[in-house]
């Protein structure tokens, strides 16, 4: 039975370059990552002070009932369309007949 | 090397994370800027918070129209969040499909600069990470598009995405992708770098 060399399991680890590792260091250091546009200054001062200023569950309660309100809507204009539409068919239906 | 779980869709765990990186926030802002607006302004916490809110203030409207992609960290804490489109980009001329970062935000422990106990480096990297590999997996295009602010260019640029026209859009190209995921597989296999 052979026995394992203490180096072997690092041995065979990968042996980065020294520019791989100044770039590991740097995307470490940098790693706080935002992408995307950001609103202009003034609309960044006003988005951090609701921040501080407001209750984020109460908040949020409040943006998702608006919402589910704005959905109820389209729904119920779906609703009366499809009922316009099955009028339609009935009435040819009964025009044929 | 911090490892993260790839997540996608809006779930219940991503909503309870939104909402602690909120109660978070506010906890820090009162640590480590007494509770003040202009103590915060100008740091990289600050844009994160602005940039979460944005995305909170619309997530109905966002969880029907967009995509949303997030990572987890060890502790199971939300650890970064992505909104996400298909688009199409012009290459050489000829129109191909692209993935466009509308947004990517880190949790508010992963952007401020103390050393706060919930931090792990490499959420960023992470998330990006896991949507090229999503998109692999389904045969998609890999080529990815954001937009960076001038602060952000460099993490951005390390992972190999490349200015178009100096307006702060980034492009990382297939074969930069390729080169993301062969970088962090030696990165994983290093003994040298944790």
């Amino acid at each position: 039975m052979s026995q394992e060399s203490p180096n072997t399991k690092e041995s065979k680890a990968y042996q980065p370059t020294p520019e791989q590792l100044a770039r590991w260091k740097r995307l470490d250091e940098n790693d706080g990552a935002i992408a995307g546009r950001m609103p202009p200054e003034e609309e960044q001062v006003r988005i951090f002070k609701e921040f501080l200023e407001t209750d984020y569950v109460t908040d949020q309660l409040e943006r998702v009932r608006a919402h589910k309100e704005k959905l109820l809507k389209k729904l119920k204009s779906a609703e009366e369309y499809e009922e316009f539409l099955l009028e339609k068919i009935e009435e040819r239906e009964a025009k044929k007949g | 090397m911090n490892e993260f779980s790839f997540v996608t869709g809006m779930t219940r765990e991503i909503k309870e994370g939104l909402a602690l990186w909120n109660e978070k926030a506010r906890e820090y802002v009162d640590t480590y800027y007494q509770g003040r607006e202009e103590s915060a302004k100008g740091t990289r916490f600050y844009r994160g918070v602005v940039k979460t809110r944005t995305i909170t203030n619309n997530l109905s409207e966002i969880e029907e129209e967009k995509i949303i992609r997030s990572v987890f960290d060890d502790q199971n804490l939300l650890a970064s969040l992505a909104v996400i489109q298909d688009t199409s980009i012009f290459v050489e001329e000829e129109l191909v499909d692209c993935i466009e970062i509308e947004s990517i935000v880190n949790s508010p422990w992963n952007l401020i600069k103390y050393p706060v106990p919930e931090k792990r480096k490499g959420a960023g990297t992470a998330i990006v990470e896991g949507i090229i590999k999503e998109n692999r997996g389904k045969g998609l295009s890999r080529i990815l598009k954001l937009f960076a602010v001038p602060e952000e260019k460099i993490f951005y640029s390390d992972l190999g995405f490349t200015e178009t026209d100096g307006s702060g859009e980034m492009i990382l190209s297939e074969s930069g992708a390729a080169m993301l995921l062969s970088n962090l597989d030696q990165k994983r296999n290093s003994s040298t770098f944790d």
